[in-house]
């Protein structure tokens, strides 16, 4: 076969016989990596090891409230926790801070970490999502029969009820006389001549340390307004804050002021004092009587002393005050046959009307008050809901697009997991060694 | 056709009955003296010179005016005994709640009204909650609310009108003679001495510092019209009424015969042992008529010839009674309607305290309920003249005035010759 060039034996010269014994390229540039890379990430960590610095294992930065926790891990992890670098057990949440439970009727108990994942950032501590709250809501069982609240909450528009306050039969239980139709009316005749009363006349928001609910439920509004005084809720109208300019319990015209806004027996010994003061410097009221002027008309006896009249000018001031200036607003019992001073029934405000939720006004503050409150300015009873119902909120606060579509719908926008009034105090077990 | 009319009939009724409906929802409504008493409004203890009214009215009522006692006095011992007497419980019945409280429909009173405050402020100023709201706003004027069913209290003759409907009677309220005797009192009245003893609790607008003369004028006046209306109202259903008669004609002190003023003046113009009638409202107020309009003096004597002559005989036939009556109401209306305009000064006033003490004898001859209507007047007259412009001889008239209270002070014990005299002892004082 002229013109054949190339034998087997070329062919086979072609291939390297020691082949295997030769290190290539590749492989030799993957086992050099590999032992430079593990050589490095030991040097690193044994680094870090030297320099006692574990802040190389964190998954994230942890939340403001754990920062001072720092680079030690075994705050949370470590030692003591079960070897499980990866968890937190609820042990270790509580021995700074407790976390009261949900509801004593509740099946199962998660762990704190499963809603409170940490790790997430500088500043989120709470689930971001409904899960958490809907894996039981959804199809609640509780222990000991059935449910109290709703037992398929899908979410804020699907399954949740109508605030308490507009539910049938609920019902105000305060015990006071106030027309807000009256007080909002144009030209209200005040004591500096006519006045127009705007809402945010009488409902102030109540400052950290008021008259609010326990301080700890309001911590959302607490995070909305950092440090300053909290803004969430109104504080209960008063007598001496919102009432007295206009209804002074003034008692008799010869002096000036009002009677204290107490109960009738300190008014009592408030006006016997007054009078019996005010006889032995005006000696001459003893006598001022009544001109005849109608045949056999049957005038006051005159008093015989001091003693008398101040008895008598008492009975004359109690008797404008109990008929006529307390029961403006207030409302008596029925009188025992041995009363003889009025009882008032007491007031009992309600100041928190939505008791599973907490409410914000201040992050609501550029609406009018009438805008949610729409019956105040037709109400005439004090006896009136004028709690807006849960279809208002839904106006804004809706996941399928409200006229806000930023307006949060999710639980925790208005709920508490933990029911804080159940809270246990904890003694602090953190000490900052400066030497370390 | 028929089917057109019947649909128009229709139509019609439906009409008719929304009209009613509109009017019923619109119909005043009594909201009680709670709703006035707040002490921004008419409730504070010290009368107020910043506004047109005193602001304190809601406290002088309550505290002063026996008007807001009027309901409890049906509870106590009396108002009890009455109820025994005449058959009604007087808390809950409506012949004594007529005056006693605000007698009105269920579906005209709210629910802060309340029969327990007796004689209140709508008793006078007419069922507020058409005018409660609006009345307090600014630029509010007086006769708005006349429109909206305020009663008109400033106008003398209205004024009162409103007073005479509880403290004479009118068509649905009377004190008759069986109610006297169960222990009602009888009904007497002055304007002016009425006013004061409420108290006052308003100032007047009417600017003249002598309008006390014109009210008491007024109030004279239209208290007789309203007795004639009354008396001819009682002869169409019930007559001889006593209680239209001079009470002491026949309760009086039994004494001997020797001693009796009554024989010894013998009885004039009427039939001995006929009651005669009591002519209180009418001979004061034929005094003061003489002295303000003589003319129309003479025409009240000659109208009030007749009634009189016809009332004090027991015998008289009572449709000539009712028709006399009614005619001189007419009579008496168109004079009372005059007093408000008249034009009275001090001297006037001093005038006719004169010509009333003159007048001595016929007006204390005309009985005891007389006498005690010149007291009054005389009071009144001589008050507001002196408060018009002070006398020296104050402290000397006043006496005297006092003194023709102490001698009234027990109707069966009066004596005619007595209290002429102290009539005249008066007249001798004023200047």
């Amino acid at each position: 076969m002229p013109g054949r060039i190339r034998t087997t034996k070329q062919l086979a010269r072609r291939i390297q016989k020691d082949y295997f014994k030769n290190t290539f390229p590749m492989p030799r540039w993957r086992r050099t990596l590999s032992w430079i890379l593990a050589a490095v990430g030991l040097g690193y960590v044994g680094w870090y090891a030297v320099a006692r610095d574990a802040s190389i294992y964190s998954s994230g930065p942890v939340t403001k409230a754990h920062a001072s926790f720092g680079t030690k891990c075994s705050s949370c992890h470590g030692e003591g926790t079960g070897g499980r670098v990866g968890t937190v057990p609820d042990e270790r949440c509580v021995t700074c801070h407790d976390g009261p439970i949900h509801n004593v009727r509740q099946v199962s108990m998660p762990a704190c970490a499963s809603c409170h994942v940490e790790h997430r950032g500088r500043e989120v501590l709470l689930p971001a999502s409904n899960g958490t709250c809907t894996d039981c809501h959804s199809n609640l069982h509780v222990t000991g029969g059935a449910p109290t609240v709703a037992a398929a909450i899908h979410s804020f528009t699907e399954g949740h009820p109508e605030v308490s306050a507009q539910l049938p039969g609920a019902k105000d239980p305060g015990q006071i006389k106030f027309n807000h139709k009256v007080h909002l009316k144009k030209d209200l005749r005040s004591m500096k001549g006519n006045v127009q009363l705007q809402c945010s006349d009488c409902h102030r928001p109540a400052g950290i340390g008021a008259e609010t609910v326990s301080a700890r439920s309001d911590t959302l509004a607490a995070k909305v307004d950092g440090p300053r005084p909290s803004r969430a809720y109104m504080a209960p109208v008063t007598y001496a804050g919102q009432c007295s300019s206009c209804h002074p319990l003034e008692f008799d015209k010869r002096m000036p002021g009002s009677v204290p806004h107490q109960n009738p027996e300190v008014v009592h010994d408030f006006l016997v004092a007054k009078f019996e003061a005010y006889i032995k410097t005006h000696p001459e009221a003893l006598h001022e009587p009544d001109p005849q002027r109608i045949p056999r008309q049957t005038l006051d006896p005159e008093p015989a002393n001091a003693l008398e009249w101040v008895t008598l000018r008492t009975a004359q001031s109690e008797r404008l005050l109990w008929t006529k200036t307390c029961i403006e607003c207030h409302k008596f019992a029925p009188a025992a046959p041995t009363d003889y001073l009025p009882r008032v029934v007491p007031t009992n405000f309600n100041t928190r009307w939505l008791k599973h939720a907490s409410f914000d006004h201040s992050a609501h503050a550029a609406f009018e008050c009438v805008s949610c409150h729409s019956g105040a300015t037709a109400s005439e009873k004090a006896s009136d809901i004028l709690i807006p119902g849960i279809d208002v909120c839904k106006e804004c606060h809706n996941p399928s697009g409200g006229r806000s579509v930023s307006a949060g719908s999710s639980c925790l926008e208005c709920h508490q997991y933990h029911d804080w009034t159940k809270e246990k105090a904890v003694a602090p077990v953190q000490r900052e060694n400066k030497s370390e | 056709m028929s089917n057109y009319s019947g649909v128009i009939i229709l139509t019609a009724l439906i009409a008719s009955a929304q009209i009613v409906m509109a009017q019923e929802t619109q119909e005043a409504k009594y909201t009680g003296p709670g709703s006035c008493g707040s002490t921004s409004c008419h409730g504070g203890v010290r009368p107020r010179s910043d506004n047109a009214v005193l602001q304190n009215e809601f406290t002088t009522w309550t505290l002063q005016d026996k008007h807001a006692r009027a309901a409890s006095v049906l509870s106590n011992d009396v108002g009890k005994r009455m109820g025994v007497i005449l058959g009604v419980n007087p808390p809950q019945s409506p012949k004594c709640l007529v005056c006693h409280s605000l007698n009105v429909a269920e579906n005209r009173k709210t629910r802060s009204f309340d029969t327990g405050d007796g004689v209140s402020c709508e008793s006078c100023h007419g069922p507020a909650s058409n005018w409660l709201g609006p009345h307090t706003t600014r630029g509010w004027q007086y006769e708005k609310g006349l429109q909206l069913g305020m009663r008109n209290t400033r106008d003398l003759v209205g004024r009162t009108e409103t007073c005479l409907s509880c403290h004479l009677g009118d068509e649905t309220k009377s004190v008759d003679h069986e109610m006297i005797a169960a222990g009602h009192p009888d009904l007497y009245f002055e304007l002016n001495s009425f006013t004061a003893a409420m108290p006052r609790h308003w100032k007047e607008t009417d600017k003249d510092p002598w309008i006390d003369l014109r009210a008491l004028a007024t109030g004279q006046g239209v208290q007789l019209r309203e007795n004639l209306r009354r008396i001819s109202r009682e002869a169409k259903n019930f007559w001889p009424e006593y209680a239209e008669l001079d009470c002491f004609a026949c309760h009086h002190n039994l004494v001997a015969a020797k001693d009796s003023w009554r024989q010894a003046r013998g009885y004039p113009d009427r039939r001995p042992g006929n009651p005669p009638w009591n002519s209180s409202r009418y001979v004061v107020f034929r005094v003061i008529l003489n002295q303000v309009d003589h003319d129309s003096a003479a025409r009240l004597d000659a109208s009030l010839k007749r009634v009189d002559e016809l009332v004090s005989d027991i015998r008289a036939d009572p449709a000539q009674i009712s028709q006399a009556a009614t005619s001189a109401a007419v009579t008496v209306d168109e004079i009372a309607r005059r007093m408000p305009g008249l034009q009275l000064d001090g001297a006037a006033g001093w005038r006719l305290i004169k010509a009333i003490t003159a007048s001595s004898d016929r007006i204390a001859g005309a009985g005891e309920r007389a006498a005690e209507q010149a007291t009054m007047v005389l009071d009144s007259l001589f008050i507001a003249c002196n408060s018009g412009a002070k006398v020296n001889n104050a402290q000397q008239i006043g006496g005297a005035v006092s003194a023709l209270f102490k001698l009234v002070e027990n109707p069966s014990a009066y004596n005619p010759n007595a209290f002429a005299q102290q009539m005249r002892n008066v007249g001798a004082l004023v200047p």
